[in-house]
């Protein structure tokens, strides 16, 4: 992974795309630092442990060069859940003014960065566009290499509360490179929701990173999903510092993608922080979808709970890696996490690890994991009673899936999330039936 | 939790038992490592030449191997041209006879252990191989075992007396290429245990072997082989216990077990090697590659372990489900005091219809130790209908000490179930006070709560082993809990 002969291999033609993109001399250089440095690195493969269940094999064909923009039609939003609140658009990485809301919420300020980009910044910020402290620097070098756009979110104190930010991400071919930051004011709350979407079905990289921050006793609920054509490959960096009894939630819907990866840190930093994670990962047809997770518990009394469930179909694959972190000195940590994978064909896999890693011993800590078919009991009950065998089938799985699909408060996203999973299922109208 | 200060220095102050040197000229070779020290032990041990052979594949594929570092342990580099590749305890050319023909110095060793070879040999009904650095000393129990067909002796016996069995199965479940530590093994393994139990045979007694690493500066590279064939049945028991010493000694063993069509074997190990002083000075370095395959039909093989002892502990005892409807457990307790560090756990790969697996492990650490549950099920997709269950636990008894669960679950066929739990928390303050109350001692409702803790592994354990097992732990744990 080391002599890298530019122009064949993936990280090659990174070289040559880098050094075409505009943006003047510090953009330039912040790009060339970041270049050497994963030069230096390699991309990862799948000797490395972290990785070992995805396939990046696939990057070797893939054009990494960032997108020139292509028009997208004016419909391209109308597939997504009806939105309230503020709606930021980034086609192929790039901010889109036109397709975004003009009016934001009170105490919401968005500041697009292609034009910060330029100057040189104040060192914190600066730091926050190089490899930051992801789990992974190495998606983070590769975004930051080729980093052209993106935009600095912002939530004031006295912004409304629980307000709605969607985040769409179009990408329409190519490699598409957006960074975003969030800051929470302390107390402030808000609900992020990120989609992301291929319209046409083009062969893309997506490398997204999201920096975010929450004050002390901030809220935020963060929603990623991901809804990709077939051909996508997305590898999704997130890292998260909490603040004292600030709340951070993550729900993921892994709905979509060739290859789609999220790695995601989240740092409870402040006594009483406190987090929640949850993921569905629905790996059906050819469609890979990982998740690693790492939560480190710095501070005394903060609380994690994970809940992951992953559904096997056709030929999918589909991994969990979940890693909680005891820092010494933090007592009281609670943490729990859940993994369960249902494998419904021969052809699926999906594994899972969940890590415990502690360093303090007044703490309470399990996980718990388990892979399997659809239980027979269960199975039975339902034919007992007169249902079909498919039909029961596709009701059990969806209400495994339901575990996490449940946990999503926006009723608009729920529905929409829903009817998803029900869109791979037989008999969707009378489990629509069963649950109305 | 009010135990004060100098109570806890005098009981973790205490010392190891078992630490003491026996004076006995060891026929030792020089340190160091090459083709020509392979072809030195090959040849002292008057080996065939498909072994000498097998050594130097194993030597050569070492040397572009490089040493592994994922496991959650620390230590200062090895280095392995400093360390003598063999040792023998001397006048044994003819071997003993009887114990009477035993080094009585040797014998007084064992006493000292706690293990009176010829009084618990018969006492106990167990055959026992000492071995004694790298070359078994004395055999009891030969003739009644003899009589039933089984083959139970020192592995260099082994390779005069039955060299077939040896190269059909040798290397076969751990291969010379494995990992780093199997593959030096298989270049300078210099004795261990062989065992056959033939076709329908239930092994009349539990066999048994004490390793013991004596000479400075030797390190122990162990071989053993265990083939149950057909519907056979076996019970094997391992004890270990070091001296004292301030160098840090190095362990590489290899233990395989292969259970043919309805054959049964029970693997139970009692380690107990010097972890140590208090401050990490010293302690063994215990790197060991044990894997089991059960390769017939309906064939069992269950792993028991308590492992309290060595500075480092690297080991992950496996099973290979091969054969349609066999079983694999692993069932431990990994006790890590001071400045121990152990990393354990298991490997469950299912490959046969039906195959099941259990696995229960209990982490117990304390001072600044650092204990990590590593393991791997793996369920292929021939693998139609496995049945996987994890349970582990961990316990901390120090804000100091680390706990660490690394789980792999693996699944390629829809028809498995597997299930995974683990904890991790530190002994309730509400258990404590309860017993406190009703007038324990905290040393006594500590070990109490502790053996609660770890009881589904203990009653895994053949009797006698766990009586000490109990014991160790008792000992290890002293003072650990403020």
């Amino acid at each position: 992974m080391s002599a890298v002969a530019e122009g064949t291999t993936p990280l090659g033609r990174l070289a040559e795309a880098a050094a075409t993109l505009a943006g003047g001399e510090v953009a330039h250089a912040r790009r060339r630092a970041a270049l050497d440095r994963l030069l230096a690195l390699g991309l990862p493969g799948p000797r490395d442990d972290a990785w070992k269940y995805s396939n990046l094999r696939l990057l070797g064909r893939r054009d990494l060069a960032p997108a020139t923009a292509r028009p997208v039609a004016a419909d391209a939003l109308a597939m997504l859940p009806a939105r309230d609140g503020t709606t930021v658009v980034f086609l192929d990485g790039r901010f889109q003014p036109s397709m975004s809301t003009a009016v934001l919420a009170r105490g919401l300020s968005v500041t697009p960065l292609a034009a910060v980009l330029a100057a040189k910044l104040p060192p914190a910020l600066e730091a926050r566009l190089g490899a930051g402290d992801g789990i992974d620097e190495r998606i983070r070098l590769l975004n930051a290499a080729l980093l052209v756009d993106g935009a600095h979110l912002s939530v004031a104190p006295d912004g409304a509360p629980d307000q709605q930010i969607h985040v769409v991400h179009l990408a329409t071919g190519g490699g598409a490179y957006p960074r975003l930051a969030v800051t929470l004011a302390p107390g402030a709350s808000a609900r992020l929701i990120e989609y992301h979407l291929t319209p046409g079905d083009a062969e893309t990289l997506a490398a997204p990173v999201a920096d975010i921050e929450l004050g002390v006793g901030a809220r935020l609920e963060h929603y990623a999903i991901t809804l990709a054509g077939a051909h996508a490959i997305e590898l999704q960096d997130v890292s998260v510092r909490v603040a004292a009894d600030a709340t951070y939630r993550h729900r993921h819907l892994g709905l979509g993608g060739q290859l789609a990866r999220l790695d995601l840190r989240v740092r409870l930093e402040g006594e009483g922080a406190s987090t929640q994670l949850s993921g569905l990962l629905l790996a059906e047809q050819s469609r890979q979808i990982d998740v690693r997770t790492v939560v480190e518990h710095v501070a005394p009394r903060t609380t994690s709970d994970q809940v992951y469930r992953g559904v096997g179909k056709d030929r999918g694959r589909g991994s969990y890696d979940g890693k909680v972190v005891v820092h010494k000195g933090a007592m009281k940590a609670d943490s729990r996490q859940s993994s369960k994978n249902l494998l419904l064909s021969p052809g699926a896999s999906l594994d899972s690890r969940p890590q415990l890693e502690i360093n303090a011993d007044d703490v309470k800590c399990s996980h718990g994991a388990t892979t399997g078919a659809l239980d027979e009991q269960m199975l039975f009950y339902l034919l007992a009673r007169g249902l079909d065998r498919d039909i029961a089938r596709a009701l059990l799985t969806f209400a495994f899936a339901e575990d996490v699909i449940a946990k999503i408060t926006l009723p608009a996203l729920r529905r929409f999330a829903e009817e998803r999973v029900l869109g791979s299922l037989p008999a969707a109208p009378l489990i629509r039936e069963f649950i109305a | 939790m009010a135990t004060k200060p100098q109570d806890l220095d005098s009981l973790v102050g205490q010392q190891y038992r078992h630490g003491f040197v026996t004076d006995i000229d060891s026929d030792t070779v020089p340190p160091g490592l090459n083709e020509d020290v392979i072809r030195l032990i090959s040849r002292k041990k008057g080996e065939p030449e498909f072994l000498l052979n097998w050594r130097l594949v194993a030597y050569r594929h070492w040397l572009t191997m490089r040493e592994p570092h994922w496991a959650h342990v620390r230590y200062a580099p090895i280095d392995y041209q400093a360390i003598s590749y063999y040792s023998a305890p001397k006048a044994n050319t003819d071997g003993p006879k009887s114990l009477a023909d035993v080094d009585p110095k040797l014998l007084a060793t064992y006493e000292k252990l706690g293990v009176p070879l010829h009084e618990r040999a018969r006492l106990a009904g167990v055959a026992v191989d000492a071995v004694f650095d790298s070359v078994s000393v004395a055999t009891t129990f030969k003739e009644r075992l003899g009589e039933a067909g089984v083959i139970f002796c020192p592995f260099s016996d082994a390779v005069r007396e039955h060299p077939a069995l040896l190269e059909q199965y040798l290397g076969s479940v751990v291969p010379t290429t494995d990992n780093f530590y199997a593959a030096l093994n298989s270049a300078v393994f210099t004795d261990g245990s062989f065992v056959y139990i033939p076709k329908g045979v239930r092994c009349p007694m539990e066999l048994s072997t004490y390793f013991r690493i004596n000479a400075a500066k030797t390190g122990q590279f162990e071989r053993t082989l265990i083939i149950a064939d057909e519907g056979s049945h076996v019970s094997y028991l391992e004890g270990c216990s070091a001296p004292m010493r301030d160098e840090n000694q190095l362990h590489a063993a290899v233990v395989e077990l292969i259970a043919l069509r309805d054959a049964n074997i029970k693997y139970s190990t009692v380690q107990n090697w010097y972890p140590g002083d208090e401050n990490g000075v010293g302690g063994i370095f215990n790197f060991v590659t044990k894997r089991g395959e059960c390769r017939g039909a309906n064939s069992r093989i269950s792993w028991t372990q308590v492992e309290t002892g060595s500075a480092i502990t690297w080991k992950y005892p496996s099973c290979v489900l091969t054969g349609e409807n066999s079983v694999g457990e692993f069932y431990s307790v990994a006790v890590a005091n001071n400045y121990q560090q152990a990393d354990t756990g298991t490997k469950m790969i299912h490959i046969g219809r039906n195959t099941k697996s259990t696995i229960v492990s209990k982490g117990i650490s304390a001072g600044h130790a650092q204990n990590s549950y590593r393991g791997l099920v793996k369920v292929l997709p021939s693998a139609e209908g496995a049945r996987n269950y994890t349970q582990c636990d961990s316990l901390l008894m120090s804000e100091h000490c680390g706990a660490h669960t690394f789980p792999y679950v693996e699944v390629k066929n829809p028809t498995a179930t597997v299930e995974h739990e683990a904890t991790t928390s530190r002994i309730g303050e509400d258990q404590l006070f309860y017993c406190l109350q009703r007038g324990l001692s905290q040393e006594d409702a500590v070990n109490m709560i502790v053996s609660g803790f770890c009881k589904t592994v203990f009653k895994e354990l053949p009797m006698e082993f766990a009586v000490e097992a109990q014991n160790l732990l008792a000992v290890s744990l002293e003072g650990a809990v403020g």
